[in-house]
């Protein structure tokens, strides 16, 4: 071929059988290629070579068929991609050699991926058939090439791929994927060049644009505020500066004055501003320490500094500067034009004036005044929604304090993999291993550590508990024959883990099985009894059966991790019973112990009487039952054990909502401070408002108004404002909403049609990743960079934009209605004050 | 008839407390066209706001024919003083958002009357060409001519004026004195404070006030 490659080898997949409770993937070779590129060991006989023939694993074999052989006629109930089940007759042409578990066989190809990431709907086979006996199915397709082959897809990436398509056949009717075989060892990586920084600037960049996003919000909200404030006292200052003007002072100087007056005032906000930004900081830390949590985690000050070019006070003064000058504009020019004499204001409301509401409205009426007004209001309903939104998809947990959300995150509840919630469990402990290499694993040098079988006993009376603990497979090792290898008892220190250790064993025929510990609870899951020492499987491999004794070999490890051999001992256990984890219920928490292959599983006094080293419980679940309090459980619970971690839900529960707080402290920090300078806002405005039309009110009450008419029609006045700009807030709330939902519809829609292109596409391309090297006008390309973009731009989450906003506009417009509402009472009742002030003035 | 029986006002507490009126008492017939007195700070203001019913916090009784204005709560006495007297001040006092128009129908939208403003009543005060502007588009005199119009609109029956041509020119000044006088020989009980003894000398009836008493 034009690039060098050799070989491409096909299988394709077509239907699925059960197992146990394992569905297990039916194919066939389609070229010769695949025999070469995705090579298969046979115990016996050999891969289908005509129609009717069928080859499968030994224990998938034993377990369906018992014990038929090759030539032997066998019915397998098969289900179709479509879901459609049949049952079809083969001949069994040969027996593979594959002890592996069902993920082993079907997934492990795809070295470029995770375990998360594996695409589940398009294994490998583990059965095959002869590829005639595929026709007429709905099947994908499946690639295989070798690892050195892959260094010329590199070249292959910018160059004409038509030869390509002959390959792989049909693009518009297969499913294909793209993988890379032949090697135990995956050496490909997509993610080998990638830096510290890129891992981390998706995240940091979401949460930076967030953060910007508030502060422009925050930035906006003071604009209105300075302005405000300042338009509020320049009527007065007007006239001030006009007398001071006919004294005799120039222009120049005057502005002069204003400006120096206004920049000191500026100055010290600032620095005040500042003091209280960096004190909030520090609260905050000092906050989050005192309830426990990481002090770091939700407030990205320390990120934002190292990835920003400012230093953090240089900002924050900058952007006051330019609120600064924003507020100057009106002042400035009114010095600038300036005259002598109060000349007729140009500006008044044309409107007709047919009732004392409407000349109230006239009077009070000031537009810049009331847009300001509304403007804040609307900023702070859609920032409500906005930081709602974003509260209620980014954080780490989602509590039920979360207005409207009532989920917990479920990792919170998790010990040793088990949902505590979800099992209604009301503690668990763990042993505390210093250099463990996962939660659950005893050390046999340390006897301290785990539950002893005295200790659960005692735990028993109280709950119900199930419990295991994992001795390290390396410790506990059996032997395929009788024969002890005297190699051994020469070597001082045989390695403990490592290649070298297992070469060694295995030169000796030695095998590593893992000793399980289950208490009796645990042992019922299991479907046997205190007294039984059942052999573990993850498949149907059991390489020792029921009634036969296996030669186990225990020893201690000195303090290096290695093994004393000075201490090793022999002894058997008889088997009495079989269990596959495949037969377990793959929701019961029992498979959480079986992390090995081939277990034996026994009870720890079984353990001990046979003359295990320490045999204690590790991890230990129990259920009280509702009978005690979350303190009474721990209290209990620490009397029985030690040297462990114990976990209640309550406990949990705290955990959960103060990760939940941590994560978005910057946000709720931020948004709250938001929401305060609305409100501060707001009230100034008010303030503003009565006091610019004071004089009018009090000539209105000595023309026969009184207090209370003219108190109602202000307050009126107001609300109807809010009302109105609340209403353009939680206008423009839901628009934003659906904006977004119309970006993330149209993301998700081109991330489908991604997928399909993607599985249709070149597949040179695909293995060497997908958004590297693709050239404009490109459809891929350009659909890809569509993709980016709109994700760049919009922090597409989809939770992000699906929130009920109902519940927290309505809680945000009430707070906001009724603040107007008091305030402006409050300013309303300055009036009559002031009435008394002028009569006491006339005097 | 306006009766006014031992009315005393305090203003301030304790040691700086100043007693504006000292147990003031007088009476004022319908239809007098009265002058008060007094030098600066001699309580004659304060008279004239709790004649009208601007100030409440005293002790004693003001009555207006048989209704005690001085027992009357806040919406009340803004419905007496809407419908009874008539302000006008020195410094006008005019509404700077609303026409003359408007500054002078205020009382009948406040009334919830149907607006309009006699034609006699703009050409008596030579303001009929004016009505369309707006209070910082007239002269002193033209303002306060409006000033006095609002007044007058719902035709009450006593007029308070509290120093009226204080800021006017001579001229605009006995302009609006001729008005004053015109409206009380059609039996509008007219009460002027001044300090303007020529003014004063115009009217029937003369009250100084000095130190919180009548002189």
């Amino acid at each position: 071929m034009q690039y060098g490659i050799d070989h491409v080898g096909i299988i394709s997949a077509f239907a699925k059988t059960d197992v146990g409770q394992s569905q297990y993937t039916l194919g066939s070779y389609e070229n010769s290629d695949a025999m070469i590129t995705a090579p298969l060991r046979m115990v016996k006989g050999h891969l289908p070579e005509k129609s009717g023939e069928i080859a499968m694993p030994e224990f998938m074999m034993q377990r369906l068929f018992g014990d038929a052989d090759v030539g032997d006629t066998v019915s397998l109930k098969i289900t179709d991609l479509d879901g459609n089940s049949e049952n079809v007759d083969y001949v069994l042409s040969g027996i593979i050699n594959n002890r592996l578990t069902r993920d082993d066989m079907e997934y492990r190809c795809y070295p470029d991926l995770s375990v998360e990431d594996w695409p589940l709907e398009r294994p490998t086979p583990s059965i095959y058939v002869f590829k005639d006996d595929t026709a007429g199915y709905k099947k994908y397709y499946n690639y295989f090439t070798c690892m050195d082959e892959r260094v010329y897809f590199d070249e292959a990436k910018s160059k004409e791929l038509s030869e390509f398509y002959d390959v792989i056949g049909s693009k518009a009717t297969a499913e294909n994927t793209w993988k890379t075989s032949g090697s135990r060892k995956w050496a490909y990586s997509f993610s080998s060049d990638m830096k510290n920084s890129d891992v981390l600037k998706p995240e940091m960049t979401d949460n930076m644009k967030i953060i910007n996003l508030i502060t422009l919000l925050i930035l906006v909200t003071a604009t209105i505020s300075m302005f405000s404030g300042v338009m509020s006292i320049m009527p007065q200052r007007i006239e001030s500066l006009r007398t001071l003007r006919t004294i005799g002072m120039t222009k120049r100087k005057l502005l002069s004055m204003f400006l120096t007056e206004f920049f000191t005032f500026w100055l010290m906000g600032n620095a005040l501003g500042i003091l209280l930004g960096c004190g909030v900081h520090e609260l905050v830390i000092a906050f989050q320490k005192l309830l426990g949590i990481a002090a770091y985690r939700g407030y990205t000050a320390e990120y934002a500094v190292n990835e920003s070019t400012c230093s953090p006070f240089i900002m924050p003064l900058l952007l006051s500067l330019v609120i600064a000058l924003v507020s100057l504009i009106i002042p400035i020019k009114c010095i600038i034009t300036m005259k002598f004499y109060k000349t007729p204001s140009a500006k008044k409301l044309k409107r007709n004036v047919k009732d004392l509401r409407g000349a109230f409205s006239k009077i009070t009426s000031n537009r810049l005044i009331s847009v300001i007004t509304a403007a804040a209001m609307i900023v702070a309903v859609f920032s409500t929604a906005f930081a709602y939104c974003y509260y209620t998809s980014s954080g780490k947990g989602k509590t039920y304090l979360a207005l409207g959300m009532k989920n917990v995150s479920e990792q919170y509840y998790k010990v040793d993999d088990i949902d505590l919630k979800e099992n209604n469990f009301d503690c668990a402990v763990t042993a505390s291993i210093p250099g463990a290499t996962f939660a659950g694993t005893l050390s046999v040098y340390d006897e301290d550590n785990g539950v002893t079988s005295a200790q659960l006993s005692s735990l028993e009376e109280q709950a119900e508990t199930i419990a295991w603990g994992n001795y390290p497979p390396d410790v506990v090792c059996y032997k395929a024959d009788e024969q002890f290898p005297s190699m051994l008892n020469d070597k001082k220190g045989v390695p403990y883990t490592g290649e070298e250790h297992y070469d060694e064993l295995d030169a000796y025929n030695f095998f590593g099985i893992n000793l399980v510990l289950l208490n009796e609870n645990a042992m019922e899951l299991c479907g046997a009894n205190k007294d039984d020492i059942v052999m573990v499987s993850k498949n149907y491999n059991f390489p020792y059966k029921t009634g036969d004794e296996v030669p186990l070999y225990t020893s201690l490890c000195d303090n290096f991790g290695k093994v004393r051999i000075d201490t090793m001992k022999l002894f058997s256990a008889k088997i009495t019973k079989q269990v596959s984890v495949n037969d377990l219920d793959e929701n019961s928490i029992i498979t959480n112990a079986f992390r090995s292959d081939y277990c034996i599983a026994m009870t720890a006094e079984k353990a001990e009487a046979l003359g295990f080293y320490h045999p204690n419980y590790s991890s230990v679940f129990m259920r009280f039952g509702g009978k005690m309090s979350d303190k009474q459980i721990r209290k209990a619970v620490a009397e029985n054990v030690k040297n462990t971690q114990i976990f209640t839900i309550g406990q949990l529960k705290h955990n959960a909502f103060l990760n939940t707080i941590s994560s978005n402290a910057n946000v709720v920090v931020l948004f709250i401070l938001l929401f305060v300078l609305c409100i501060i806002s707001v009230w100034n405005l008010l303030q503003m408002n009565i006091r610019n039309n004071m004089d009018k009110f009090i000539t209105m009450h000595s023309i026969g108004l009184s207090f209370d008419k003219i108190k109602k029609m202000f307050v009126g006045k107001m609300i109807r404002i809010t009302v109105i700009s609340l209403i353009i807030g939680v206008i423009v709330s839901f628009a934003g909403q659906g904006f977004m939902k119309s970006r993330f519809n149209k993301y998700d829609t081109l991330f489908r049609e991604y997928q399909v292109m993607k599985e249709n596409y070149d597949f040179p391309r695909i293995i060497t990743g997908l958004n590297e090297n693709l050239e404009p006008g490109d459809q891929f390309y350009e659909m890809t960079n569509e993709m980016l973009e709109l994700d760049k731009k919009y922090m597409l989450k989809k939770e992000m934009w699906v929130p009920n906003l109902i519940p927290p506009l309505a809680a945000v417009c009430s707070v906001i209605l009724l603040s107007t509402w008091l305030f402006s009472l409050s300013a309303a009742k300055k009036i009559k004050k002031e009435r008394m002030n002028e009569i006491d003035k006339s005097e | 008839m306006i009766r006014v029986n031992e009315l005393s006002k305090t203003y301030g507490t304790g040691e700086a407390a100043v007693q504006a009126l000292k147990g003031l008492s007088l009476n004022i017939e319908d239809g007098e066209l009265t002058a008060i007195i007094g030098a600066s700070g001699s309580g004659k203001s304060t008279l004239l706001h709790i004649l009208g019913g601007l100030d409440t916090d005293v002790s004693g009784s003001v009555y207006y024919d048989d209704t005690e204005i001085t027992a009357l709560n806040d919406a009340a006495l803004a419905d007496f003083r809407l419908k009874n007297i008539g302000f006008v001040f020195q410094f006008f006092d005019l509404i700077p958002e609303l026409t003359a128009a408007e500054n002078i129908t205020l009382p009948q939208m406040m009334m919830k009357k149907k607006r309009s403003i006699p034609d006699e009543l703009a050409e008596r005060l030579g303001i009929a060409d004016r009505l369309k502007h707006y209070p910082d588009e007239l002269s002193g005199g033209q303002r306060q001519r409006v000033a006095i119009a609002r007044a007058l609109i719902n035709s009450p029956s006593v007029l308070l004026c509290d120093e009226p041509t204080g800021n006017l020119d001579k001229a605009s000044g006995r302009e609006v004195m001729k008005i004053l006088k015109a409206l009380n020989e059609q039996g509008t009980t007219v009460i002027i404070v001044t300090h303007d003894n020529e003014l004063a000398s115009q009217c029937n009836r003369v009250i100084e006030i000095s130190d919180g008493v009548i002189v």
